[in-house]
Parts: C-alpha cells; sequence; structure tokens
C-alpha cells in the first residue's frame, strides 16, 4: 500500500514538474487599444492594436463599415500581449466597428468590440454578435455531465486500487465513465462554439472545432478522454491502468482554466494537480461507499476502513491547494471580491464547510459503530454520504460557474490599468510675460477635458479677454486644430475634445493679455 | 534626439499656425521707415470681418511712435485716446511726455466688398533698434471683430498685426 501510495507521489511529481514547465498566463483582459475607443481619426490607420494582460489568439475578427458590410480579418490578426490586425486601404470616410474575439491560454474566449471614426462619427453603430447563451447552457450541461463521469466514474476505479467494489455499484460507476468519455469530446465541440460565438448548431461545422481544439481546452479534453478511458479499462481488466489516469485527469485540469493559468503557474498547476487528485479519491469513494453500506459483508468493510484511512490523505492536499488557490486568485482584499467570481467561492467555501462537517461526523462518530455492525450507524453513514454526493454535485457546479466569471486578481489588474490611465497629464508653458499651467484629464488618449491656468511671471493670476488652444502632433501626421477655451472658475477649459491617439502632442496658447495683446506660448505633453 | 526633434517642430508650430484661408492681411502701404524719421502710416483694410462691414477702426501706438496725429476721414468719427509715455521723445526741441496711444475711427461702414485706407502721421524716436514695428490693430463689425495683433513676426501668421521694417538713418541726424 504505502509502495502503491510513495509511486503515486513520483508521478504526481513529475507531472508537477512537467506543467511548471509551462509559461505564465493568467485570464484575459483588455487593458487598451489603439487607437482608442470611439476615437475620430484624421486618416485611415493601416492597423488596430489590443492590448490584453497577456497573450491571446484571435479566434475571429470582424471589421464593420458605416455601411454595415463586415470584412473577416481573422487571418489579418496576428496574436501575442499587443494584438495587431492589419486593415485593408481605403477604408471609407465614418464610423467603424471591430468586432472581435481572441482567447488566452487558459481556453477562455474574450470578445469585444472597438469603434473608431474616420473623418466624422457618421454611420449607425451595427450589432455585434454576442455569445449564444444556448451554447454556454449546453457546454455547462456538458461539462457537469463530464466532471460527474470523471469524478465518481475514474474516481470509483481510482478508489477500487485500495478497495473492492461492489457488484452493482462496479456498472454504475463503468456507466458514469463511460458517459463522461462521451461528454468530454461533445464539451470540445461546444467550448469551440461558444467561442467563436455561434449557436449550438456550430457544432456541426469543422471549423467550430478546430476553433475548440487549437485553445488550450483542446489538449484538457484529450487528456481528460484518455483518462477516462484508461478508468473503463481499469474496471474490467488491469486495474493499475486507474493509476495512470489519475494524475493524468488531474493534469488535463491543470492546464486550461484560470486556476492553473495563474501566477506563479509551477505554484498554482502543482496545486491544481493536488487539489483535483484528492478530490478524484474522496468523490470517488462515495458511490462505492453508498452501495456497500447497502448490505453487510466483508468487502464492504474492508472498504470503509480503507477509506477510512486513507480519506485524510486526500483531505489535507485538498485543504492546502485549494488555500493555495484562493489567496492567488483573489489577490490582496479589494472591491474585485465582491463579483461573481467572489460570491461563488463564498458559495463553494459555504457548502465545504457543511461537507467537511459531514466528513468529520461520518469518520469519528459512524464509521467506528458501523464497522462494528450497528445498523442505526451504517443507516446513517449511507444517508450522510448520499448527502455528500449531492453537495460535492452542488460544489461542482459552482466551479463549473467559474468559467464564466474573471477572477478577482484579472479585474483588479483591468482595474489598476484604467486607474492608471485616469491620471491627469500636466504640462508648463510661459514666455516672458505670462506662464499657464495645463492640465488634460484624463492624461490618456481619447475624450479629455483640459484646465488652463493662466498666470503672470510672479504667479498672479491673470484675466485674459480670450484663452484659444491649438492641438497639433507632427509626429502622429495629424494637423493643428485650434480649439477656444471657455472661462470656468479662474481657469479656462476646453470640453468636449477628443485626443484621438496616444504620443507626442504640443500644445500652443493663444492668449489675448489685453485689446491688443496676443501673448502665445506653447507646451508638449507625453499622452500614453 | 527625438526630444531635440519634437522641440524643434513645436517651435515651428509656434512660429507658423496655419489656420482658415486668409485672403489678405490689414498692413501698411509703405514697408519700411527710417529711425528717427518721420512716418505716414497708411493702413489698408481690404476687407471686413468674414462677409461683415467693418464700423470700427482701432490701432494701437505703441511707445516709440509719438507726435502722432491721425487723418480724419469723412463718413467716420474720430476719437483719440492719448496717455503718458514711458520715455520723453524731443519734438523738434519741445519735450514730449504723453501723447496719443490709441486711434478709433468709428461709426463708419465699410463693406467687405469695398477697400479704405485710415491715414495717420508721427515720428520714430531715434533710439528704436532697426528691425520690425508692429502696429497692432483691430476691426470691429456689427457681429465680432478681426484682432490683427499677431506680433510674433512669422511668415505664416494667421493674423499677423500690421508692421514697418525700421532701417537706420543713412545720413546722421534724419531731419
Amino acid at each position: 500500500m504505502l509502495h502503491r501510495l510513495a509511486r503515486q507521489c513520483v508521478l504526481l511529481l513529475a507531472f508537477m514538474a512537467l506543467a511548471a514547465g509551462q509559461p505564465a498566463f493568467a485570464h484575459a483582459q483588455l487593458l487598451s487599444t489603439q487607437p482608442v475607443a470611439n476615437a475620430v481619426l484624421a486618416q485611415a490607420p493601416n492597423e488596430l492594436a489590443l492590448l490584453f494582460n497577456e497573450p491571446v489568439s484571435p479566434l475571429s475578427l470582424a471589421l464593420v463599415a458605416p455601411d454595415g458590410t463586415a470584412t473577416d480579418l481573422t487571418a489579418e490578426a496576428i496574436g501575442g500581449e499587443n494584438l495587431r490586425v492589419s486593415l485593408p486601404p481605403d477604408l471609407g470616410q465614418g464610423t467603424h466597428v471591430l468586432s472581435w474575439r481572441v482567447v488566452s491560454v487558459d481556453a477562455h474566449p474574450v470578445a469585444g468590440a472597438l469603434v473608431f471614426s474616420i473623418g466624422a462619427a457618421i454611420g449607425a453603430l451595427p450589432e455585434i454578435a454576442i455569445a449564444s447563451p444556448a451554447t454556454a447552457l449546453l457546454l455547462w450541461a456538458a461539462k457537469a455531465v463530464l466532471f460527474a463521469g470523471l469524478f465518481f466514474g475514474l474516481g470509483g476505479a481510482i478508489f477500487a486500487l485500495v478497495a473492492p467494489l461492489p457488484a452493482r455499484g462496479g456498472g454504475v460507476i463503468a456507466g458514469l465513465a463511460g458517459l463522461g468519455l462521451l461528454a468530454a469530446p461533445l464539451s470540445l465541440g461546444l467550448h469551440g462554439a461558444d467561442a467563436l460565438g455561434r449557436d449550438p448548431g456550430g457544432i456541426f461545422a469543422a471549423s467550430t472545432w478546430s476553433a475548440g481544439y487549437s485553445t488550450s481546452y483542446g489538449l484538457t479534453t484529450l487528456l481528460l478522454a484518455a483518462a477516462l478511458a484508461l478508468g473503463l479499462v481499469s474496471l474490467v481488466r488491469f486495474r493499475l491502468l486507474a493509476l495512470l489516469a489519475w494524475p493524468l485527469a488531474a493534469l488535463a485540469l491543470a492546464i486550461s482554466g484560470h486556476a492553473g493559468a495563474a501566477e506563479p503557474q509551477w505554484l498554482t498547476r502543482s496545486a491544481v494537480i493536488l487539489h483535483i487528485g484528492g478530490i478524484l479519491f474522496w468523490a470517488g469513494a462515495l458511490l462505492p461507499l453508498l452501495f456497500w453500506l447497502k448490505s453487510r459483508s466483508d468487502d464492504a468493510d474492508r472498504a470503509l476502513a480503507q477509506f477510512s484511512r486513507l480519506v485524510p490523505l486526500a483531505i489535507a492536499p485538498i485543504l492546502v491547494s485549494g488555500l493555495v488557490l484562493g489567496v492567488v486568485q483573489l489577490g490582496p482584499p479589494g472591491p474585485a471580491w465582491l463579483t461573481p467570481y467572489g460570491y461563488i467561492l463564498a458559495a463553494k467555501l459555504a457548502l465545504l464547510v457543511l461537507l467537511f462537517g459531514l466528513a468529520l461526523w461520518n469518520r469519528f462518530r459512524l464509521t467506528r459503530p458501523a464497522l462494528g455492525g450497528e445498523a442505526k450507524a451504517r443507516l446513517l453513514l449511507r444517508r450522510s454520504i448520499l448527502a455528500e454526493i449531492g453537495l460535492v454535485l452542488v460544489i461542482f457546479g459552482l466551479a463549473a460557474g467559474w468559467r464564466f466569471t474573471p477572477p478577482p486578481r484579472a479585474i483588479a489588474l483591468a482595474q489598476a490599468a484604467e486607474a492608471a490611465l485616469a491620471v491627469p497629464a500636466y504640462a508648463h508653458a510661459m514666455d516672458d510675460r505670462v506662464m499657464a499651467d495645463i492640465v488634460v484629464t484624463p492624461g490618456r488618449a481619447g475624450p479629455v477635458a483640459i484646465d488652463i491656468a493662466v498666470v503672470d511671471l510672479a504667479g498672479a493670476p491673470l484675466v485674459p479677454l480670450s484663452v484659444d488652444l491649438t492641438l497639433a502632433a507632427p509626429a502622429l501626421n495629424i494637423e493643428p486644430f485650434k480649439v477656444p477655451a471657455i472661462p470656468a472658475g479662474g481657469l479656462w477649459r476646453v470640453e468636449g475634445q477628443s485626443i484621438p491617439l496616444p504620443g507626442l502632442w504640443e500644445l500652443v496658447l493663444d492668449i489675448r493679455l489685453d485689446r491688443f495683446t496676443l501673448a502665445r506660448i506653447g507646451a508638449e505633453i507625453q499622452i500614453p | 534626439m527625438i526630444r531635440m526633434f519634437a522641440r524643434a517642430a513645436l517651435a515651428a508650430t509656434l512660429l507658423a499656425i496655419p489656420a482658415a484661408p486668409v485672403f489678405a492681411h490689414v498692413t501698411l502701404e509703405a514697408p519700411e521707415a527710417v529711425i528717427g524719421a518721420g512716418y505716414k502710416a497708411v493702413l489698408r483694410v481690404p476687407h471686413g470681418c468674414g462677409t461683415q462691414a467693418t464700423n470700427l477702426v482701432r490701432v494701437q501706438i505703441p511707445e516709440g511712435f509719438f507726435a502722432v496725429k491721425p487723418m480724419p476721414k469723412p463718413g467716420w468719427d474720430l476719437e483719440i485716446v492719448s496717455g503718458p509715455y514711458e520715455n520723453a521723445y524731443d519734438n523738434h526741441g519741445t519735450t514730449l511726455t504723453e501723447g496719443v496711444k490709441e486711434i478709433v475711427w468709428s461709426g463708419g461702414n465699410l463693406l467687405n466688398e469695398h477697400y479704405d485706407e485710415f491715414v495717420f502721421r508721427g515720428t520714430f524716436a531715434a533710439a528704436l533698434e532697426p528691425g520690425k514695428f508692429f502696429f497692432p490693430a483691430i476691426q470691429e463689425c456689427a457681429g465680432g471683430e478681426e484682432a490683427w495683433i499677431d506680433t510674433s513676426g512669422a511668415a505664416e501668421a494667421d493674423m499677423p498685426a500690421p508692421s514697418v521694417t525700421l532701417v537706420p538713418a543713412s545720413g546722421g541726424h534724419g531731419h
């Protein structure tokens, strides 16, 4: 027995080392775009860029022209942290929309639209295809079946490594593993349809499958199917095959999903492997025990005793790895905790407390009398295990819901990027008569408010007759354009203006100091 | 390096902000004047404010141009704003410490389709340096103004102030 456990540990460590070698990624969040959203450009850009917090691959990109015609640009996109899309020449005047859908290494698609205008904002915004709720629901259901097959089917086969299986229960366990084996490819097709934002009918298109397989979930499905097949075979012959299927399934779930994608990856992937490995043993034992407890036999007692002896070895890694993953995924405390991800985690933790309560009751109050042959204890234990199975199913359902929520660490990162961009940009301009402090809020490309404080060289406020601001960016081929400032509470303010592109901008102020005196001062400002 | 280019480009922008097309500027007829000598300034107004008729013309007399007398104009009211000079000037033996600072022709109606001239004379102080000397001028119309007050001297200036180039007197005292 101990020999077997040692071998399992070696295998697990080997897979951990393998998994840790992968590059580190996190759930993809869009940080910025170029041009910025809703920019009005003087000339058509050659390419668009979307900056993410991690590398992404294009799934589908389309440019919708002002007249509503869509051009597929998927082949023109180059993935990476900074996704770049080459644009066709001769884009017409008016408002264009780049509808994009990308996938990151955690296999979760992210979609959005970038609106920009050439010349002027003309043209109605076209409808953007959004994810199909039916596909998402079916995907969730397919994954639920897959997980049930995995944890109760393969898990049962794993439990069979240390204890005999009940005759009838063996058939149910094999049936569940078989169902999981069917659900695995189905979930891959639905994952592809979800990634491309297609209806469930989309799984009949080859492109859906290649899109699904091209994500990291493709390899996950392959490994899960292999693990389930091995588990199924092990139930009939070659019982030790379950020993191979065990780490395979744990590894499969570590290479896609948010948790295995978080930094530092050697830690999170190892934690996911331990977490899944432990759950496979614990959850897998529940069904066989349920069947064994129906009647009294030596085999039944042996199975219960083995479970009771070994389950702490599964619980400890589940708790430790769960704690590690929770800490990594939540990030430092903040408003990002109060998101669907945080709520799901809270619900899961509450159910876990119930589950552990039942498990402790089983182990310390019921197991010994049940082994001693007390009928009441055996009945209570059976009911308790049934309740545990129910709780485990609900917890799986909740965990599957994480598929649709970015973890707080990624949300916090996106918020921090947003906040960093909202910081104002400053410039100072002066000549031998007059000085001006110019504040651009927010200090980034896009719609801004520009406040101008005009003072004399001693710093005393001046009351000019008028202030005009001229903006130019010769390096970006943007010709000067002049906008009047209006007095606002001792300052001069330009509102409703847009700085269309990030870069080095030149600001020139025409300040009418009195009827006959014009001061012209300028400054540069870097707009990130 | 890039920063240097950016600075140079900024300087170029400061000197030359292109803007709405300008048909013609308000200018002075005689482009040159002699330092320390008298000068007859003929201010040429080629158009109104946009399409509106000009009702008022206002000229600033900067320090250094003294003993100024405007020429009255039929159909226009003439007003002079006087004040103390910063320096004292010798006008044929008389020391001048104050004089005309601003001339205003008002109550007229110079159509955009028409052209007119506004005349004043005075003397450039002997202490002035050679170079451009600006007379900021403003046209006022019913619905706005055209302020020819940009004294940057940039060739591409949007609305340059009328100017005259001062040159040194060739033969000693320039009377």
